[in-house]
């Protein structure tokens, strides 16, 4: 590939996933500004590494560099700076003003607490295999891990979540209306 | 199946991992498994909150224009730094791919031509076995399977009218040939 096919391509396949990468980046980070800086870094780091790229599941290999710099973010930024609260971390949406959906935006925030509680490797395979749709190879080839310690990071945190999701009971919402 | 097995199938079952076989023999088990029913009904629900295209973050159109533009900006730059050896390289890159082009297509176009004369068209033998192959897969195709039971002709030469391209008595011809070499 010649350098500007190769950033020609790299601008493409970015575009295309740009979502998906930040939806990864968003729930690593736990807040906008980090998860739209990350995915810019990852972003110059692939357009600069394009010639690296050896073939096999492009979107895998893209978000494997998105991954790489949300890690190196959060090993930069200091540890006591707290994440946003429970309402800020919920993605924007219309049903949010809508009366009758609170009963949906209540469970929805549920999940995201604790989604947001797992630890941080079981909540991105969650996050990759849930949100993304990738298959257990490409969530293996992102987190650069065997396709069995896929499945039993998926199978663990989807267990803590059921028991966390178990747990939790109705009252706690309802007195905290 | 047992239980122990299927408990450590089910989240793969659900993540469309498994193979044909392998989900076809869990959905059995589940079938006659209370337990196992709860236990994927269960991970079925936290599959289904999970996937509450509303929890997934999309990214804000800020940051989309921003790689745009970084992108169009490295672009620009790539283009204007090629020194002018490597841009002459590059219009010149187009020609000798017409040759190389004209030279494969010439090649294929050969190989294919030779291809479809070196078949013997004269041959009956080779006919007849290739008129039978494309009989049977005919008949494969149809909804009917290959089974007439009758010894009377006037049932079976309608029966065959249609499924084959052969008349009934070359058939029947092909037929003895084959049992007789079995």
């Amino acid at each position: 590939m010649t350098g500007v096919a190769a950033n020609a391509w790299v601008g493409e396949l970015v575009q295309r996933h740009l979502d998906a990468a930040y939806n990864l980046g968003r729930w690593l980070l736990g807040n906008d500004h980090d998860a739209a800086d990350a995915v810019h870094d990852a972003y110059l780091r692939a357009a600069r590494a394009a010639h690296t790229y050896a073939g096999g599941n492009a979107r895998a290999w893209w978000l494997a560099i998105v991954r790489n710099c949300c890690l190196a973010k959060l090993s930069s930024r200091s540890r006591e700076r707290p994440l946003d609260d429970d309402a800020a971390n919920l993605p924007r949406t219309a049903a949010n003003d809508v009366e009758d959906c609170v009963d949906a935006a209540q469970s929805r925030a549920r999940i995201a607490g604790h989604l947001r509680a797992l630890p941080a490797e079981f909540r991105e395979a969650l996050v990759l295999r849930e949100l993304e749709d990738l298959s257990y190879r490409e969530i293996a080839d992102v987190l650069g891990v065997p396709i069995g310690t896929v499945m039993s990071r998926l199978s663990r945190g989807r267990a803590l979540l059921q028991r966390a999701l178990g747990t939790d009971p109705v009252r706690e919402i309802i007195d905290g209306m | 199946m047992e239980c122990k097995n299927a408990v450590a199938l089910l989240e793969a079952y659900l993540d469309n991992e498994l193979d044909r076989a392998e989900a076809r023999e869990l959905e059995q088990h589940v079938d006659g498994c209370a337990d196992c029913r709860a236990a994927l009904t269960r991970l079925d629900a936290l599959r289904l909150a999970l996937r509450d295209q509303t929890l997934r973050h999309e990214a804000p159109a800020a940051l989309r224009d921003r790689i745009a533009a970084a992108a169009a900006n490295t672009a620009g730059v790539a283009e204007s730094v090629l020194p002018p050896a490597a841009r002459r390289a590059r219009s010149v890159l187009p020609a000798w791919w017409r040759v190389a082009a004209a030279c494969v297509l010439a090649f294929a176009s050969g190989a294919i031509f030779m291809r479809l004369n070196s078949g013997n068209a004269d041959d009956p033998a080779a006919l007849v076995e290739h008129d039978l192959f494309a009989s049977h897969w005919r008949a494969l195709a149809a909804t009917s399977s290959v089974d007439v039971v009758s010894s009377d002709r006037h049932t079976v030469k309608p029966w065959f009218a249609g499924k084959v391209a052969q008349s009934a008595r070359s058939v029947y011809r092909c037929w003895f040939i084959a049992t007789a070499s079995i």
